[in-house]
């Protein structure tokens, strides 16, 4: 059994370990902590290998990374990164004229969304899942998905306001 | 940028798009997880024997006839034991726990909860749910910007997330302790938390202490964690060095006190989290809703 794991996962990583790791990624919203996900649902693909290895062990992968990082698998968020959503809340002066990539934005105030909408959002719109599959991978029903993407966007178009209003404010006041 | 979904979509399509980009899984990692992974195993079943020991240790305090003052002599597992059985005894299951959290550059918190509500506080903002009959209503205040929502729901995702986290099977780390993922944050369910921060193992009674006059049993524990993993594309990402400090009432056996000290090379990090178990009182009771301020004004909820 050990031998035939160990030949599996060896596989299962060199064939799709570059897109497991991009899912990870988008899914954590950050590439270190992409890292800590995929690692996270590995040792338990590796635990679970007996389980799973005649079903689908990649499935069982991208379910577990779904499901872990919809639960908040962290759990406990940094001082650090705390402080740095704090600072982001009130950019210092300096910093609220800086030039701010949309697309880079956008990911950053993704990752102040729940983690379950988080998860709705990444499946639904990076990987082009359809309700129904991101449903059956995060264990919930197709109205669950629907409404979890809705107040997702809803909270991103809000976050997206607030944090231009703040901006647009900051240099108001500066100027 | 628009409120058109579907600009919005293109725009996060984009971004994590470059988010992953260039993102490899680089090679050799299998051997590595496995090797990690029976670590794990390993930590599991001394966990395991650990958490026995304990049960033991309760059992032979119980046959021996039991003893209500602390012993200079208590060993982890005895100490362990009772603090685990206050968080969950039915004598403390309706009190009011309000912790205050201090960190760094000033970072502060606090928390009032109890069974049916939580309500956070902390630098400028208001966050709490409560039961409302068969729904739950979570209410927001926005003390800088001077807004508040209200959201009735009889799903609230503020109440799943508090008790998805006695669900969660820990994340375990290199040593096994699921702790080892950091410091809590201001939302931390913090019966949960400290039941985790126990059964890992990895705290010792260290001796006795008096904070505000009450007699206290410390418990520490130190550990060296990396934030960086296996996976890592960046090898050599510094080391932390944790070490833990839970003051427990040496009587009560509840959490007094629980303090970090997280170093990375010169960086240190300390933060601390005093609890108080409040009785249910009408006063008490009140701190765990939230009072909208006059002249705020209503948002939609997000």
């Amino acid at each position: 059994v050990r031998a035939d794991r160990d030949d599996g996962l060896e596989r299962l990583l060199a064939e799709r370990g570059d897109q497991l790791i991009r899912a990870a990624i988008a899914l954590a919203g950050s590439r270190s902590e992409g890292e800590e996900l995929l690692q996270a649902g590995l040792e338990r693909l590796v635990r679970n290998w007996r389980r799973v290895k005649d079903d689908d062990p990649e499935g069982y992968l991208r379910r577990t990374l779904c499901n872990l990082a919809a639960d908040d698998w962290r759990r406990r968020v940094r001082w650090g990164r705390k402080l740095h959503l704090l600072r982001d809340d009130n950019p210092a002066p300096g910093e609220a004229t800086a030039v701010v990539d949309q697309r880079d934005q956008l990911i950053r105030l993704l990752r102040q969304l729940p983690p379950r909408q988080r998860a709705v959002i990444v499946l639904r719109y990076w990987e082009q899942r359809s309700e129904a599959e991101v449903a059956e991978l995060l264990g919930c029903t197709e109205g669950t998905v629907k409404s979890t993407a809705s107040r997702g966007l809803h909270k991103l178009r809000e976050l997206v306001e607030t944090s231009r209003t703040t901006h647009a404010n900051l240099v108001e006041d500066k100027s | 940028m628009n409120d058109t979904p579907t600009e919005l979509e293109e725009l996060l399509r984009d971004g994590l798009d470059r988010l992953t980009c260039g993102a490899r899984l680089r090679e050799g990692v299998a051997p590595l997880i496995r090797r990690r992974a029976h670590r794990v195993q390993r930590a599991r079943y001394a966990a395991g024997a650990g958490a026995a020991a304990v049960i033991t240790a309760a059992a032979l305090t119980v046959t021996a006839g039991g003893t209500s003052s602390p012993q200079p002599t208590q060993g982890e597992a005895y100490v362990i034991s009772h603090v685990t059985s206050a968080l969950t005894a039915p004598a403390y299951a309706h009190d009011v726990l309000h912790t205050v959290s201090i960190g760094p550059v000033g970072w502060h918190s606090q928390t009032w909860s109890d069974q049916d509500a939580a309500r956070v506080q902390q630098q400028g903002m208001d966050l709490g749910s409560h039961r409302s009959g068969r729904q739950y209503v979570d209410e927001f205040v926005g003390y800088r910007s001077k807004t508040w929502w209200q959201f009735s729901t009889s799903d609230s995702q503020f109440v799943q997330m508090l008790s998805a986290i006695s669900e969660l099977e820990p994340v375990q780390s290199l040593s096994g302790c699921s702790h080892q993922q950091g410091s809590p944050s201001a939302n931390t369910n913090w019966r949960f938390y400290i039941r985790d921060l126990l059964s890992c193992g990895a705290f010792k009674v260290t001796g006795h202490a008096h904070v505000d006059g009450t007699a206290v049993l410390v418990l520490t524990a130190s550990t060296r964690l990396t934030k960086s993993t296996v996976l890592a594309t960046r090898p050599g990402e510094p080391h932390h060095a944790l070490s833990e400090t839970l003051l427990v009432n040496a009587t009560s056996y509840l959490p007094v006190r629980l303090s970090w000290n997280e170093a990375t090379g010169a960086h240190q990090v300390l933060a601390s989290t005093d609890f108080h178990w409040l009785r249910p009182t009408v006063t008490n009771l009140a701190s765990l809703t939230i009072t909208i301020p006059p002249g705020f004004h209503r948002v939609s909820h997000p």
